[in-house]
């Protein structure tokens, strides 16, 4: 991962299990000497390092060997409720979704609504983050190019992963739908700055669905 | 220096510009808390000798730009810079001293010079000393 | 104090970047040109991770409240002070009421003024920086507008030799790095990264080889690049990651995307390769429309590109220091 880093992806499923191992690793990670930054992923974890004093391929062998070493630890996550309005023009992806899963779209913002959520890793943007428990009925490609979101607070699907979009931008996730009420993802100056934090437990419940 | 923080006298300020005069200098600014002084000498023999003011190495233009500060026959402003002087990573200016027109330079660009050397030589004008080269 | 006087629209405050903020899906901002940022604010006596100006968009003019120290690094912006032209990747004293112009680079995308003691904006998560795509950081989590004012640290009181100091500029002083001998091409050195041997000979071959164009959908945020199409055999389900300013990865549409300062913190794009950070600074200076190659390096190599930036840099500090102390004794 260029000149400072290093992609550590674990190996097996992507769960629950093993995302609490990378959870474990990344704390133990960050007490090395020579680490800047260790960002647990989806069943992955990006090692930033100063490269002047780490040597990476010793940083590479120590992050293999620890890995077997690291238990599930179970993390205090919080459980949040978040309203969502399924479909409409924030979510209008739903029908392309449904299709796939050959669902209505009702079925689909059901399906959709019914698992709760675990918060798996800091998202592209500060705020929510990378959701675990996606049905695999509802796994969806990604978009060949990136679209441009108006508005933060977009659910989106991308591949096998769910999540709630923090920042307006450009985007190659399909929108299902939006939160209900505006939410602030992420102020610096507030305190806890997210909403979400990996670890968490989230819950979407159906304001509405706009076929 | 702590002398540096007393207030200038007049007798101080004659002996720097006797200093100046014989250095060659076309300007000399000043200044320290509550003061700023500035002594502009008339050209003497109508021909200014800019000389290096650190050994160096000469360069007649900055690498990032294609043209020379400077060419023969060109105005220049008594602070325009006309030349650098590289030591290692760092440039010193070679500043022009005197208003008027550059006649010629005397070193070639990349030679290493020593101080006090002659770069070039300006024709002065008796006035425009705040002449401005774009 | 100083007070910004006339200022187009992305012209901001950036330090180094902002580290150890990941957790809540930060990225790192920071200047693009993270070379002259530091180049800068070593003239002045400033630690290298000093906040200055990234000035992107021109004209820019800033008129001083009050005496102080400033160096203009990165793209020639042509830069004036009241009036008089002064060179490039030069430092110098203002005077309180003299105004500073800078004119649209010939050449280079992104200059920026350094004043001595630093740009004093509130620390926000461990750094000065603006990030303009979420608003936060730096002066007032925007970009600069006229009549804004900025406070500048007091820990300096640097004044620089009279006439100034310039440092010569990485591209001369680091002009080793380019090991390519075509005219007009940025040459960047890239390890290759996790998804780059899933690709197919034709499209590594062309990634490798092809000379790359900076599309005009390029900005803090990352570069579009234009070209022959990448593309894998079949599409791989990658799992989201933290990422990183240098990146390149490649969406399904196969033209690729570096990531940069203000890009997402963390994404899923198949990444062909990660541009080393000592070579950050030279697609910081790259505009759309300019065309760039890419050469294949091991991490070993990208560090040794790093410490020579770091020497080039802690010379410039040393000599500088011995400048200004001479300029006192």
């Amino acid at each position: 991962m260029g000149s400072s880093a290093l992609l550590f992806q674990a190996p097996g499923a992507l769960d629950l299990a093993n995302q609490r191992r990378i959870w474990a690793l990344a704390r133990q990670v960050a007490d090395w000497p020579g680490i800047r930054e260790a960002a647990s992923g989806m069943s992955n974890l990006l090692v930033i390092f100063d490269a002047q004093s780490c040597d990476p391929e010793a940083l590479q062998a120590r992050l293999l060997s620890t890995w077997p070493t690291v238990n599930d630890t179970p993390e205090a996550g919080r459980l949040v409720e978040l309203p969502v309005i399924y479909g409409g023009e924030l979510g209008d992806d739903l029908g392309l979704v449904a299709d796939r899963a050959g669902m209505t779209p009702r079925e689909t913002a059901q399906l959709h609504a019914a698992t709760d959520y675990v918060v798996f890793a800091p998202g592209s943007s500060p705020g929510f983050g990378y959701l675990f428990g996606l049905d695999p009925r509802l796994f969806t490609p990604r978009k060949n190019e990136p679209v441009m979101r108006k508005q933060t607070g977009t659910i989106a699907i991308g591949g096998i992963q769910t999540s709630i979009g923090a920042a307006a931008g450009p985007s190659g996730w399909n929108a299902i739908g939006c939160l209900s009420e505006p939410l602030v993802p992420f102020d610096p100056l507030r305190d806890p700055p997210s909403v979400l934090y990996p670890g968490d437990r989230v819950r979407f419940r159906i304001e509405a669905i706009v076929a | 220096m702590n002398d540096a923080l007393k207030p200038l006298s007049l007798d101080d300020i004659r002996g720097i510009a006797a200093w100046a005069r014989t250095a060659g200098l076309g300007e000399i600014e000043l200044e320290q808390p509550g003061l700023r002084l500035r002594l502009v000498f008339p050209a003497a023999g109508g021909l200014h000798l800019v000389r290096s003011p650190i050994a160096g190495r000469f360069l007649d233009r900055h690498p990032a730009r294609p043209d020379p500060f400077a060419r023969p026959g060109d105005r220049v402003g008594a602070r325009d810079v006309i030349g650098l002087i590289q030591v290692e990573r760092l440039y010193r200016p070679v500043v022009a001293g005197r208003a008027g027109v550059l006649v010629r330079l005397l070193v070639e660009t990349g030679r290493l010079i020593d101080a006090d050397m002659p770069l070039a030589e300006i024709t002065t004008e008796t006035e425009g000393r705040h002449g401005t080269r774009s | 104090m100083i007070e910004i006087v006339q200022t187009p629209p992305l012209n901001s405050v950036q330090d180094l970047g902002r580290f150890g903020a990941r957790h809540y899906g930060v990225g790192t901002s920071g200047a693009m040109d993270d070379v002259a940022l530091a180049t800068g604010n070593l003239l002045l006596g400033n630690p290298a991770g000093a906040a200055g100006i990234e000035i992107q968009m021109f004209p820019f003019k800033v008129k001083f409240r009050s005496d102080v120290a400033v160096a203009i690094t990165g793209a020639d912006c042509r830069a004036r002070l009241d009036g008089t032209l002064l060179p490039p990747w030069w430092s110098t004293n203002a005077r309180a009421g003299q105004s500073l112009v800078l004119q649209s680079p010939v050449s280079g995308a992104r200059s920026y003024l350094t004043i001595a003691g630093g740009v004093d904006v509130p620390v926000v998560l461990g750094s000065r920086s603006t990030c303009l795509r979420i608003g936060y950081g730096g002066h007032r989590g925007r970009a600069l507008e006229a009549g804004d004012r900025l406070a500048c640290g007091t820990a300096s009181q640097a004044r620089q030799p009279h006439g100034g100091i310039g440092a010569e500029p990485p591209e001369v002083a680091l002009a080793a790095a380019a090991v390519d001998g075509a005219r007009d091409v940025t040459v960047l050195r890239v390890v290759p990264a996790a998804e780059h041997d899933a690709f197919p000979e034709a499209s590594r071959r062309a990634f490798w080889q092809e000379a790359w164009i900076v599309s005009a959908q390029s900005n803090r945020m990352g570069f579009r690049l234009m070209g022959t199409p990448l593309h894998l055999d079949q599409p791989l389900e990658i799992r989201s990651s933290g990422i990183v300013p240098g990146i390149v990865q490649v969406p399904p549409s196969g033209q690729p995307i570096i990531q940069l300062r203000d890009a997402n913190s963390a994404g899923g794009y198949p990444k062909i390769g990660v541009v080393i950070d000592a070579d950050l600074w030279r697609l910081g200076q790259a505009r759309p429309g300019a065309r760039l190659r890419f050469v294949s390096v091991t991490q070993q190599q990208a560090a040794t590109a790093q410490r020579e930036t770091a020497t080039y840099l802690a010379e410039v500090e040393t000599q500088a220091r011995l400048c200004r102390g001479d300029a006192l004794s």
